[in-house]
C-alpha cells in the first residue's frame, strides 16, 4: 500500500516536471534547450541581446509583457535589426538581487550578451547596474523606476521607462491650473516608488501654487484600504493616488465602497491596462498621467496595439509591452549607426545618440541616460463596452527633471526623506 | 538517533574499505576534507567566471546553512528567522563601508558581534516556546527587523537598498572574481571548522543533550535555557559572516537579504541535505543553489521543478541526502555480515 502511494507520488512528480519543461516559451524553439533564440540572417552579422525580466514572482506579468513587446518587434522585423541578426538570450530576473545578479552574470559571461534589456524590480536594478558598468555592457532598463538609477552622466545605463517621479510631475501643474484643484490629499503605497511618485506630484503641485493637506501611506499589499480611505479630508478638492497592481484595485474599490466623493487623480500605473479591466467602474473618471496609453492615435502605436492583441488573445497593449517594443526600436536605431562588429562599447555610444518615434511618441535620452518623452494626461472612459485611458492632454518632451534645472534638482533631498513633509 | 559522546559507537569500515584498520580510518575523514579543500582552490582555474561566481555563493550559503543547523538540527529548534542574522551581516557591510569606511576586519568583527547579540536576543525571546510557536516567534522577530530595515531609509535605503558598496578595503589579490572566491573559501572553511569544534565541544554536546531531553539535562545540573541561547548566539554570529561574504560579493544590500524567503531557503537546505549530519545542510545548500542555476537555464518553470524535488525529498529522504546515504551504507554492511555499526564520520 505504502509502495503504491509512493509510486503514485513519483508518477505525479514526473508529470509535473514534464509539464514544467513543456512550459517553455514557444519562441525559443524546442523544449529543454537553453533559453536562446537563434539569430535571423543579418547582412552585417549578429548581436546577442540579454533579456533579463521576471517570469516568476509578483512582477512576472510585467516581465512577460516586456519580453512579449520586444519579441513582437523583433518578429515584425524578421529577427533582423538594421542588418544585424538578433540572438536573444532570456533569463529570469527573479525576486531578489542575488538571483538577478546571478542571471545578469550568466547572460554576460556565458551567453556573451552585448547589451542587456529589462529589469523590473528597482532593488535588483540597483544591484545589476554596477555589475554591468564594471563589465562594460550597456543596460537598457525597461521598467525599474528608482530615480537614482539615472543620475550619473555618461554611464552605461539607459532607461526607456519612467523614473518614479517623472510621469507624476506634469500632473501637478495640470491639476492645479487646468483642473482647478487647490487642496490635494496624497494616498499612496509606503515604499520607494510610492514616495517618489507622490513626491514628484507634490513638488510640482505646490510649486504651481496649490497645497497638499495630508499624506496617507499604506503598506505594500494592503488588503483593507478602508482605514486609509477614511482618513481623506472631506473638504479636499482632489486625492492623488499612487498604487500599482492589485493594491490599486483594492484602493479604488474601497474608495467607492466608502462613498468618498472627492475626485481621484493618479499616477498612470494605478489605472494602467493590466488592472483596468479588474477595476471596472471604480476607475471611471480617474485622471492620470503616464507616458503611454493604447489610445494614442499614431501609426506606430496602432501597429503595436494590433500585434500585441493578436499575439495575446485580444489582451490590450500596455506600457510594459510598449517599453519592450520601444527597446527593440532603440536597439535598431543604435545598430543602424554601427557599420560592423557591434561591441558593447559601440552599442553604448550609439544608444546615447538614439532618437526614435516609439508608439508613445518621440523618445531620446538625456545626458544621464534617462528617456525624454511626451507624458499624457489620460481619463478613464467607457468606449465600445470597455474602459480605456483616453488622452485629454499631452505634455511634450518631459525629462526626469521636468522644468527644473538638473543641478538644482539633483541637489534636492531624496523623496524618501521628504515623505511626510509635503503637507507642512 | 544516538548522539555521540566520548564513548563512540563501534565504527566498522564500509564494505568497500579494507576491514580491521581503525587508525587510518580515523584520519581518513580529516584527510578527505583537506584534499577536498585543496581541490576547491582550483575551481576558478577549472571553470569560467560565471561558475566561479556561483561557486562563491554556494560556499557562503553553505556556511549559512551550517550555522543555521547549530540551532535547527543540533539544537532541535526550528527557527524561521535566520534571514535576520544574514541581513545583519549584510547591512554591517553596507552601512559600515559606505558611512564610515570600515575595513573588512572591522566589518567582520561588527557583524560577528551584532549577529551574536541578535542571536542571543532571539534565543532569550524563545526560551519558553517550542515547535511551531518557536517557528512563528522567530519569524515575527525577523520580520520586525525586516520592517526596521525597510522603513529606516536614512540608514538602509529602504527597499532600494544600498548600492555600489566598494570592495576597496580588501587586498587587491582577493578583491575580484577568482581571488574573492579563494577568500570566501578560506573564511568559510575557517568558520565551518570553528562550528565543527563548537559542535563537538562539551558545550555543543550539551546543546544536543537539551534537544534530546531537557528534563534530563536540567536534572543533571545543566541550564537548558542558557544552552539554547548560546546555540542561537553562535548560529547568529556565523550566519552574519555569511551575510558579510554575500554583500561583498554582490556589491549591494537591500531588504531582500532579510526577507523571510531566505529563512525558508536555509530550512530547505538543512532538510534536503540532512539536518542530523554536520555537513548535511552544506550539501543541501550546494545542491539547491546548483539546481536553481541549472534548471532555470533551461526553463521558466524552474520553481515547479524545485518544488517537485522538495516533495520527493520529503517523501523519500525524510532524513536528507546524507541520512539516506548513511542508512544505505548501514544496510549494505548488514547484508555483507559486517555487523550493525553506525558510521561515525557522518555524524558529530
Amino acid at each position: 500500500m505504502r509502495t503504491s502511494l509512493r509510486l503514485a507520488a513519483v508518477a505525479s512528480a514526473a508529470v509535473l516536471v514534464l509539464a514544467a519543461c513543456g512550459g517553455k516559451d514557444p519562441a525559443s524553439g524546442k523544449g529543454g534547450g537553453p533559453q536562446q533564440n537563434a539569430a535571423g540572417n543579418g547582412a552585417k552579422g549578429t548581436v546577442t541581446v540579454g533579456l533579463l525580466n521576471p517570469v516568476t514572482g509578483p512582477f512576472a506579468a510585467l516581465g512577460t509583457d516586456v519580453n512579449a513587446g520586444f519579441e513582437l518587434y523583433l518578429k515584425s522585423k524578421g529577427g533582423v535589426l538594421s542588418g544585424y541578426g538578433v540572438k536573444t538570450s532570456k533569463a529570469d530576473e527573479g525576486t531578489d538581487a542575488a538571483q538577478g545578479t546571478t542571471k545578469a552574470r550568466q547572460l554576460v559571461e556565458q551567453d556573451k550578451a552585448q547589451v542587456v534589456v529589462g529589469l523590473v524590480n528597482s532593488a535588483i536594478a540597483y544591484a545589476v547596474a554596477p555589475y554591468l558598468e564594471q563589465a562594460d555592457v550597456p543596460l537598457l532598463v525597461t521598467v525599474a523606476g528608482a530615480d537614482g538609477l539615472t543620475r550619473k552622466q555618461n554611464g552605461n545605463t539607459f532607461r526607456l521607462s519612467y523614473t518614479s517621479s517623472q510621469d507624476s510631475m506634469p500632473l501637478g501643474p495640470y491639476a492645479c491650473k487646468d483642473l482647478g484643484y487647490k487642496k490635494a490629499v496624497i494616498l499612496g503605497l509606503d515604499y520607494s516608488f510610492g514616495w517618489e511618485a507622490a513626491g514628484g506630484f507634490a513638488r510640482t503641485f505646490k510649486d504651481a501654487g496649490c497645497t497638499v493637506t495630508k499624506e496617507i501611506y499604506a503598506p505594500l499589499g494592503t488588503q483593507d484600504w478602508g482605514p486609509y480611505v477614511n482618513q481623506v479630508d472631506k473638504d479636499a478638492d482632489v486625492v492623488f493616488a499612487v498604487a500599482p497592481g492589485q493594491d490599486g484595485v483594492r484602493l479604488l474599490k474601497a474608495y467607492r465602497d466608502f462613498g468618498v466623493k472627492v475626485p481621484v487623480i493618479a499616477h498612470g500605473s494605478t489605472v494602467d491596462e493590466t488592472i483596468l479591466p479588474t477595476e471596472g467602474a471604480s476607475a471611471e473618471g480617474v485622471v492620470s498621467s503616464l507616458h503611454y496609453t493604447p489610445q494614442i492615435d499614431s501609426p506606430a502605436n496602432k501597429e503595436l496595439v494590433k500585434a500585441f492583441s493578436d499575439a495575446n488573445g485580444g489582451k490590450s497593449a500596455n506600457q510594459y509591452a510598449e517599453e519592450g517594443w520601444a527597446a527593440g526600436m532603440a536597439l535598431e536605431a543604435a545598430l543602424a549607426q554601427i557599420d560592423a562588429d557591434p561591441t558593447p562599447a559601440k552599442i553604448r555610444a550609439a544608444l546615447a545618440k538614439v532618437k526614435i518615434d516609439a508608439p508613445r511618441g518621440p523618445v531620446l535620452f538625456d545626458a544621464y541616460g534617462q528617456a525624454i518623452y511626451p507624458v499624457y494626461m489620460r481619463k478613464v472612459e467607457s468606449k465600445d463596452g470597455k474602459r480605456v485611458n483616453s488622452v485629454v492632454s499631452t505634455v511634450p518632451n518631459v525629462t526626469q527633471f521636468f522644468t527644473y534645472d538638473p543641478q538644482a534638482y539633483l541637489a534636492f533631498p531624496g523623496y524618501d526623506k521628504l515623505k511626510g513633509s509635503w503637507a507642512k | 538517533m544516538t548522539t555521540p559522546t566520548s564513548t563512540k559507537p563501534d565504527t566498522r569500515p564500509a564494505a568497500a574499505a579494507a576491514p580491521g584498520r581503525s587508525a587510518p580510518r580515523r584520519w581518513a575523514p580529516g584527510a578527505g576534507v583537506l584534499v577536498a579543500v585543496a581541490l576547491l582552490m582550483f575551481v576558478p582555474a577549472a571553470t569560467d567566471s560565471f561558475y566561479t561566481f556561483v561557486a562563491t555563493r554556494m560556499l557562503l550559503l553553505g556556511l549559512l546553512a551550517t550555522a543555521f543547523n547549530a540551532v535547527f538540527g543540533f539544537g532541535g529548534m526550528s527557527s524561521l528567522g535566520h534571514a535576520a542574522f544574514f541581513g545583519i551581516g549584510g547591512y554591517a557591510v553596507g552601512i559600515g563601508v559606505t558611512r564610515w569606511d570600515w575595513s573588512p576586519g572591522t566589518v567582520l568583527a561588527a557583524a560577528l558581534a551584532a549577529g551574536a547579540l541578535a542571536g542571543a536576543v532571539f534565543g532569550l525571546a524563545c526560551l519558553r516556546v517550542r515547535g511551531i510557536y518557536l517557528l512563528l516567534l522567530t519569524l515575527a522577530l525577523a520580520q520586525a527587523l525586516f520592517g526596521l530595515a525597510f522603513y529606516q531609509t536614512e540608514w538602509t535605503g529602504g527597499d532600494n537598498g544600498i548600492p555600489n558598496i566598494p570592495r576597496d578595503g580588501l587586498p587587491a589579490a582577493v578583491r575580484e572574481g577568482d581571488g574573492y572566491y579563494r577568500l570566501t573559501l578560506v573564511v568559510v572553511v575557517l568558520c565551518v571548522a570553528l562550528l565543527w569544534m563548537y559542535q563537538r565541544s562539551p558545550l555543543g554536546m550539551s546543546v544536543v543533550g537539551t534537544r534530546e531531553s531537557e528534563s534530563r539535562m536540567s536534572a543533571a545540573g545543566y541550564r537548558p535555557g542558557a544552552l539554547r541561547t548560546v546555540a542561537f548566539a553562535v548560529s547568529g554570529a556565523f550566519s552574519a559572516v555569511a551575510g558579510v561574504l554575500e554583500v561583498y560579493l554582490q556589491g549591494s544590500v537591500s531588504t531582500a537579504s532579510m526577507s523571510w524567503q531566505i529563512s525558508a531557503d536555509v530550512l530547505v537546505y538543512a532538510i534536503l541535505g540532512g539536518a542530523r549530519h554536520f555537513f548535511g545542510p552544506f550539501l543541501g545548500a550546494v545542491a539547491v543553489t546548483g539546481l536553481e542555476v541549472w534548471v532555470s537555464t533551461y526553463t521558466d518553470r524552474w520553481m515547479t521543478v524545485l518544488g517537485v524535488v522538495y516533495v520527493v525529498t520529503a517523501l523519500f529522504l525524510a532524513d536528507g541526502v546524507l541520512g539516506r546515504a548513511a542508512s544505505l551504507l548501514r544496510l549494505a554492511r548488514t547484508k555483507s555480515g559486517a555487523g550493525s555499526g553506525t558510521s561515525a564520520e557522518a555524524r558529530t
